[in-house]
């Protein structure tokens, strides 16, 4: 190939050169776009986080100690693992303890997997519904739920009489001074059961805290 | 960058292993200054010369050099719990000034600096540490007579046109004569420009292929950091977050470094422009790197599609 035949190519190709580049860089950024899409589409689906509340501990030890606050958001999931919306870090506490959601009658909370919970009495439960004030036990964790979005107490009153007449128990104090049930036990197997299916062989995230955790973020 | 990958997938107990990397990064730092293998290049004793080959340890310790802080400093420590790193990075920045590679002690300082912040935000101690880089800086400059001459030619490189400010014209020159299109791939002269391969290749770049396509090589390194720093953010351990936002800043920090210094907009270091510049060491480090972040990026895309899975089951339930 001689010079000028090669000056005249080159001299061409550069304008190629910079419009390859150019339709590279707006690839890439339609691929970022596309991306950021994607992810707003996600954090769409995503549970609600806006705060409806606080769990604060009544008995605990280790690293849930009397007086530790934990914000609610409006559902998720309560366990012992970084990935939990309510990370309380207690032995006894699993890793994926229960899930919560907030309801119009207060905050219903279901255990997974068995893992154990009480109520106020201490009487086991697989589900509650907790409303303002109301106490509970997650594995060795005295808890109490502090609800800034509860309905009102006299709407919760109204729910639970409408459910106590419909169990026909005429014996039910009709007393406001009276001793009321704290907590409602719904002990019934929900519709389908909270089960986890396994995603081939995910990466166990256990193995991701497997360090030794300095202090908190 | 398949190593790289496969690596940082598998690496579960970073904190267990961390003092044994530590020390080989220092080990692999200090090497050129053995007599045999060590080699004096360029105005620095920053290579290693093994089988007929001469590698750069300095190139290689920086994806070490970023696990390494990136496991100090996850999970938010306090300052004391932070110093064992802080002094191992500090160790790294004495060896290579004393190799007079001053390139690589301002990315590994300001690469340590910045991911202190990003994992503490503690900006007073971030504050006090470039307050003490500044200072180590200006007696640098007072104590080292090749600080001082870069510093000047940085100024005004036309004070020694012919000799030492010769490289730093001819890169403007070349940079002036591309225009937006450039002279054309082969009808330029870069090779007036002293090491035009690898420091000044970004020179050689815009005088051939022109201003629009230089700054497109540019905007292709942004977006490489943007993707970068959302894979930091949507790591799922601070450890990978960090891992992952140092790796970026790195790229970003070398990359700025090396075309301001191209430009003179900086003083000229003896950083590479990563993935362009000539250099074996250089284009390995890169790539392992490159690799680490693939890594992270597959196992945040894991992590998000279980999720999905757990939302629609909680859905359904």
């Amino acid at each position: 190939m001689s010079q000028s035949v090669y000056e005249l190519l080159a001299l061409g190709a550069r304008y190629v050169f910079a419009g390859l580049m150019l339709l590279i860089v707006l690839r890439a950024w339609r691929i970022t776009l596309v991306d950021s899409r994607r992810a707003a589409t996600l954090r769409r689906m995503s549970p609600q986080t806006g705060i409806s509340g606080e769990l604060m501990v009544l008995e605990g030890d280790e690293k849930a100690r009397r007086g530790m606050k934990y914000p609610v958001i409006k559902e998720g999931m309560i366990g012992a693992s970084r990935r939990a919306d309510i990370r309380i870090r207690h032995s006894s506490v699993r890793r994926r303890h229960a899930y919560f959601q907030l309801t119009e009658e207060g905050l219903r909370i279901r255990t997974h997997a068995g893992a154990p919970m009480a109520d106020g009495a201490g009487n086991p439960a697989r589900s509650l519904l907790l409303a303002d004030g109301d106490e509970f036990t997650l594995g060795r964790v005295a808890l109490m739920l502090i609800l800034t979005q509860a309905p009102q107490p006299a709407e919760i009153h109204r729910a639970r009489r409408r459910e106590d007449d419909a169990a026909t128990d005429e014996d039910a104090p009709d007393d406001l001074f009276a001793e009321q049930p704290v907590l409602r036990h719904v002990t019934e197997a929900p519709a389908r059961p909270l089960r986890e299916k396994r995603l081939g062989k995910p990466i166990d995230v256990d193995e991701y805290f497997d360090v030794d955790d300095g202090e908190d973020w | 960058m398949f190593v790289g990958a496969a690596f940082i997938r598998g690496w579960r107990q970073w904190k267990k292993y961390t003092p044994l990397l530590m020390c080989l990064c220092l080990a692999a730092l200090a090497s050129p200054f053995l007599p045999v293998i060590g080699i004096y290049k360029y105005g620095a004793r920053n290579w290693v010369g093994l089988a007929g080959f001469s590698v750069q340890p300095s190139e290689f310790m920086k994806p070490v050099l970023i696990l390494c802080l990136a496991s100090g400093f996850s999970n938010r420590p306090r300052f004391a719990k932070c110093v064992p790193t802080i002094a191992f990075a500090a160790l790294c920045c004495g060896i290579l000034l004393a190799e007079k590679d001053l390139g690589a002690v301002l990315l590994y300082f300001l690469t340590t600096v910045l991911m202190y912040y990003a994992a503490t935000s503690n900006a007073f101690i971030t504050l006090s540490g470039l307050g003490m880089g500044a200072a180590a800086a200006v007696i640098a400059y007072n104590a080292l007579p090749y600080v001082q001459d870069r510093v000047a030619i940085w100024q005004n490189p036309w004070i020694d046109p012919q000799d030492s400010g010769f490289q730093l014209i001819q890169s403007l020159i070349a940079i002036g004569s591309g225009g937006l299109f450039g002279m054309g791939l082969g009808m330029g002269m870069p090779r007036d420009i002293p090491l035009y391969h690898s420091d000044f290749i970004f020179a050689s770049i815009t005088e051939e292929f022109g201003l629009i396509f230089a700054v497109c090589l540019l905007v292709v390194y942004v977006m490489i950091i943007m993707r970068g720093l959302i894979v930091a953010f949507n790591a799922r351990t601070s450890f990978h977050s960090l891992t992952a936002f140092g790796l970026v800043i790195m790229l970003g920090l070398q990359t700025m470094l090396i075309v301001g210094g191209n430009t003179k907009l900086l003083p000229l270091s003896g950083v590479t422009l990563p993935l362009v510049c000539y250099g074996g060491s250089s284009l390995v480090s890169t790539f392992f790197s490159m690799g680490l972040l693939l890594g992270l990026s597959s196992m945040n895309a894991e992590d998000e599609a279980r999720d999905i899975e757990q939302l629609e089951i909680r859905e359904v339930a």
